[in-house]
């Protein structure tokens, strides 16, 4: 229920935006395969330390994992329970989409931002790093990626409850 | 009953009803959570309640996001779906079923039989589950389709073998339990090891009967050819790379050379060696993979992270209190209250994932199981017989979570990467009699308590 | 007069209002003395103070994962937690130094330095300069730690090179300098990756401990002493708003329990140790080892190379190490005239 004439021009221009960064992002997971096998020969061929590396990766996946949110929304591959969902006429569905969105999606994306802010700005001014004594350093810029991760899943479900308004005003026509 | 415990159970129906609106899983566990913060936190100021739950509280959310990010563990999960990918785009995956197929087309219900069979190799090689049954699912399901197996019975033997990962170690729920409860992991791999090859020789059984029984359901392979060198040469030919890379990627896990994660990224490079033999590595192929990859991985940490709010406010309320209280008021003997538990657990399973069960549940279980009158005295090289024998009985009962409606991973997973044909009332109606073949099989484990123990008494010796 | 009354009468209302306590915990509470000393204090708050505070404890990530204990009590998502320092490196860098100390302190020394003389006031000083809201408290202290399990016998730091290890803290820095590809699994997996051979040697913690999670049936070499962790404090933070709207009666309350909860953990620890540890060699088949001087000495000059790289790094990590050390010269000069000898180890 994603590309159609109906769409309003704000919901192309945010959809577009998210599925160009999930798209780019995509291409962390060939990153993360590199650094695996970096970390691979490193350690059986040169036998050296590997904490860093190993953080690396995490780094990489969980980048990956909150970029997702989004893009999943605006792709619409989110798993749903399509027992009777798919028997729905669209105007049913859009309904659904509206008050889902409202109620449900918005509700707790709206508290996980409030409060991965702080999370966030705390990390940066202390300037934390690994847990490890060993570990990588900048440990806020992976942490950013929650409140990336969920502005953009903001940004992607307001993009829908748009375009599913229009589609109910536009229907009615 | 207290009233907040009321409200726990008013949430959980709220997600269950919710669930049928057919808005996305994680955005339901997401939203139940935060509409039931708010009750939460009214009952608090009206109804003199004392859950704390509130906005102050359900913070913690960002903190348990953060610790789903800050797991080198799940970094496999992504690697193992590019892998799947690859070997799917480039072709290798269809050459090597199409061989796997002649093998064993010509025996009635061969083909399941090899499905079951990579499952359980499967499940020995990651122990996670998302990976196996999203490899089995986009390895297996479109060959089963192509020989005209039925399509309920392919997505069930996925599923079923593909949820054997979590049982048959390495296993990262069962690394979780032992952590749970303070037992040693390596006597839980043991002891999981037979009841996870029992279930596994059950659903090849099974496979075999009901091939037998509707062979219109399982048909032989129409191409199928008399076994000859030329047959086997080309069987081997196809089938011998991916073949060879699974068993690498596998090996290194059994042999200790590698870890899971490790070896997950070998077998994503391995993989695109061998589209790149294949000459199927090129921009579009491997863009397709990563964003693929990107995808599926998007979507289960979706229900990770929705399913991580549902359980921190649903404890916040008290649902581990309730959960206590009904199962301490049991008036039944020590195999009652066993069977009462399992019976819990499996209810459970139908509408929380075995994360949750095993954080929720195990804690509040152990004391109570530890204390049940029965002795094991045979197994003293083993620390806790009894504990240790109780949590592979919840292993196997979980086994059934993934598969049972409205919330099993598996059907989730398979939903995912089935192709466009397979509907949800096809996995729905497939995964039954998976189910009741576990049920049996955690019946059997019940009974002989020494398929569990004898394994770890003698390992370390 | 009727202000005094008014200000009476509030007084009497704060006594009245309970306060619970919920306390994610860092380590579970099944594992002996490494994670059952927060029962001591749970079990008992409740009679102790008359109903005015209560405690429920968590078990690790039930309601927040180990590492983000004291974001969480900071921000007040949870009241208190239990924790140990040496767990916000990340964060501080002279965290460690309020848990354990490689070469440092036992327990006499450690609580002399803590109690009475700088020791809780730059712990304290230390969460208050890096901004976080919370109220510390010491709340257990264990025994020492074994060096380490390994297949082998170590008979020179040139063994070391090549190992990988599970190592806490500090002494993981000592023994990268020694060749050790050093990480830090959660003691929940440590049994796996030592079966599957992703790590070859571990340290965990006390023996009592060690011998829960098994490691005695895939490698048979035990090394003493655990000069990484002579002895390892574990904190009670409580978010410091909480702390201030307690009544002085609460707010006593808590800091006797823990007091005695320190006294109690430490009692229990080295009770448990003298039986288990032979258990290990009677009916596990392990050697146990005592370093030798040579091997202690190189261990102790890696250390001292890492505390003067720390030194430089960070001024607060200088601070503490300077206010221990001025503390532990005095000391020393005490616990050797003051003490009969330990025993002679086994050679
Ligand atoms: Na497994
Ligand atoms: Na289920």
């Amino acid at each position: 229920m994603n590309d159609d004439e109906y769409k309003p021009r704000i919901s192309r221009v945010i959809d577009r935006f998210i599925t160009l960064i999930g798209e780019s992002a995509a291409w962390l997971n060939v990153s993360l395969v590199t650094v695996i096998i970096m970390q691979v020969v490193l350690r059986y061929v040169f036998s050296k330390g590997l904490v860093r590396l190993e953080e690396l990766q995490w780094h990489l996946y969980a980048i990956g994992i909150m970029l997702g949110l989004s893009y999943c929304t605006t792709k619409d591959s989110h798993i749903r329970l399509d027992l009777f969902h798919h028997r729905y006429s669209r105007r049913t569905k859009e309904i659904i989409e509206i008050f889902g969105t409202i109620f449900l999606l918005i509700p707790m994306v709206t508290i996980v931002l409030l409060h991965s802010w702080p999370f966030v700005a705390e990390s940066f001014r202390i300037n934390e790093a690994s847990d490890s004594v060993v570990g990588l350093p900048f440990r806020w810029f992976v942490k950013s990626f929650l409140l990336w991760g969920f502005i953009l899943l903001a940004l992607a479900g307001v993009s829908r409850l748009i375009n599913s308004v229009a589609f109910l005003i536009k229907g009615l026509k | 009953m207290d009233l907040n415990h009321i409200i726990v159970i008013v949430m959980f129906l709220t997600f269950i009803l919710l669930l049928f609106s057919g808005y996305p899983i994680s955005f339901v566990l997401m939203g139940t959570a935060a509409l039931f913060t708010l009750v939460g936190y009214l009952s608090d100021a009206y109804l003199s309640t004392t859950t704390g739950v509130g906005f102050v509280y359900v913070g913690m959310v960002v903190n348990r996001v953060y610790k789903l990010m800050d797991n080198w563990v799940l970094v496999a999960i992504p690697m193992f779906i590019f892998m799947g990918l690859m070997l799917d785009r480039s072709g290798i995956a269809d050459n090597m079923m199409r061989s796997l197929q002649e093998l064993f087309g010509k025996v009635r219900g061969g083909l399941g039989v090899t499905i079951a069979l990579i499952g359980v190799i499967l499940a020995a090689s990651t122990g996670i589950i998302g990976a196996s049954v999203v490899l089995l699912g986009l390895l297996a399901i479109p060959t089963m389709l192509k020989q005209g197996y039925d399509k309920s019975f392919a997505v069930g033997t996925v599923a079923a073998s593909g949820t054997l990962g979590i049982l048959i170690p390495p296993s990262i729920m069962l690394v979780i339990m032992a952590d749970q409860l303070g037992l040693s992991v390596g006597d839980l791999f043991m002891g999981a090891v037979f009841p996870g090859l029992i279930l596994g020789t059950m659903y090849i059984v099974y496979i075999l009967i009901f091939a037998l029984l509707y062979p219109k359901k399982a048909p032989l392979s129409e191409t199928r050819e008399p076994l000859s060198l030329l047959v086997l040469w080309n069987v081997l030919k196809s089938a011998l790379p991916a073949v060879l890379l699974i068993l690498a990627v596998l090996g290194s896990i059994f042999a200790g050379i590698t870890t899971v994660t490790e070896a997950s990224g070998v077998g994503a490079l391995g993989a695109m060696i061998l589209a790149g033999a294949n000459k199927k590595l090129n921009f579009t192929v491997i863009r397709e993979v990563v964003s693929g990859t990107f995808n599926v991985t998007g979507y289960i940490f979706g229900i990770f992270i929705g399913a991580t709010c549902f359980a921190l406010v649903l404890r916040g309320l008290g649902g581990d209190q309730l959960i206590e209280n009904v199962l301490t008021g049991i008036p039944l003997g020590s195999y009652g209250i066993i069977f009462i538990i399992l019976a819990f657990v499996f209810l459970l399973g139908f509408f929380l994932d075995w994360i949750e069960i095993t954080l929720i549940i195990l804690p509040l279980l152990s004391p109570v199981v530890a204390g049940l009158d029965i002795i094991m005295p045979e197994y003293g090289v083993i620390s806790e017989p009894v504990l240790i024998w109780f949590l592979v009985l919840v292993a196997v009962a979980l086994q059934t979570s993934f598969l049972t409606p409205p919330v099993g991973f598996a059907i989730f997973y398979l939903r995912g990467v089935a192709p466009k044909e397979v509907e949800l009332i096809h996995i729905y109606k497939g995964v039954i009699p998976f189910i009741v073949l576990q049920l049996i099989g955690l019946t059997i484990v019940v009974i002989w308590p020494e398929l569990v123990l004898w394994l770890p008494s003698v390992a370390y010796d | 007069t009727k202000e005094v009354e008014v200000e009476k009468i509030v007084e009497v209302e704060k006594t009245v209002e309970s306060i619970e306590l919920k306390v994610p915990v860092a380590f579970g509470t099944n594992l002996p003395s490494l994670g059952d000393g927060i029962l001591y204090i749970a079990d008992r708050i409740e009679p102790l103070s008359g109903g005015s505070l209560s405690m429920t404890v968590y078990e690790p990530n039930k309601l927040v994962a180990p590492n983000e204990i004291l974001d969480a009590v900071s921000t007040g998502k949870v009241n208190a937690g239990y924790a140990t320092a040496g767990y916000w490196v990340g964060k501080m860098p002279a965290s460690p130094l309020f848990s354990a100390v490689p070469f440092g302190p036992d327990a006499a020394e450690y609580l002399a330095w803590f109690y009475y003389d700088d020791g809780m006031d730059l712990y304290q000083r230390m969460y208050d300069d890096a901004g976080y809201n919370v109220h510390v408290l010491l709340a257990a202290i264990i025994p020492p730690e074994t060096s380490g399990w390994f297949a082998d016998p170590i008979e020179s730091t040139d063994d070391l090179d090549g190992l990988r290890m599970r190592f806490f803290g500090l002494g993981a820095e000592v023994m990268q300098k020694f060749g050790v590809q050093t990480s830090l699994l959660p003691g929940g997996e440590i049994f796996a990756a030592l079966e599957k051979g992703a790590i070859d040697a571990t340290e965990f913690s006390l023996p009592v401990v060690d011998q829960r999670l098994g490691f005695h049936k895939l490698v048979k070499h035990n090394y003493f002493p655990g000069w990484h962790q002579q002895a390892t404090t574990f904190e009670l933070l409580i978010n410091k708003d909480v702390w201030n709207e307690m009544t002085d009666q609460q707010r006593m309350i808590l800091e006797v329990i823990t007091k005695a909860s320190v006294a109690d953990s430490f009692a229990h620890g080295e009770a448990l140790e003298g039986v288990e540890i032979q258990k290990n060699v009677t009916e596990f088949g392990v050697t146990n080892h005592y370093w030798s001087d040579e091997m202690l000495a190189e261990f102790k000059s890696a250390w001292l190379e890492v505390v003067a790289e720390k030194y430089a790094e960070d001024a607060f990590f200088a601070e503490v190490w300077d206010d221990f050390a001025a503390f532990d010269a005095e000391y020393q000069y005490w616990a050797s005239i003051g003490y009969l000898p330990r025993p002679e180890p086994p050679k």
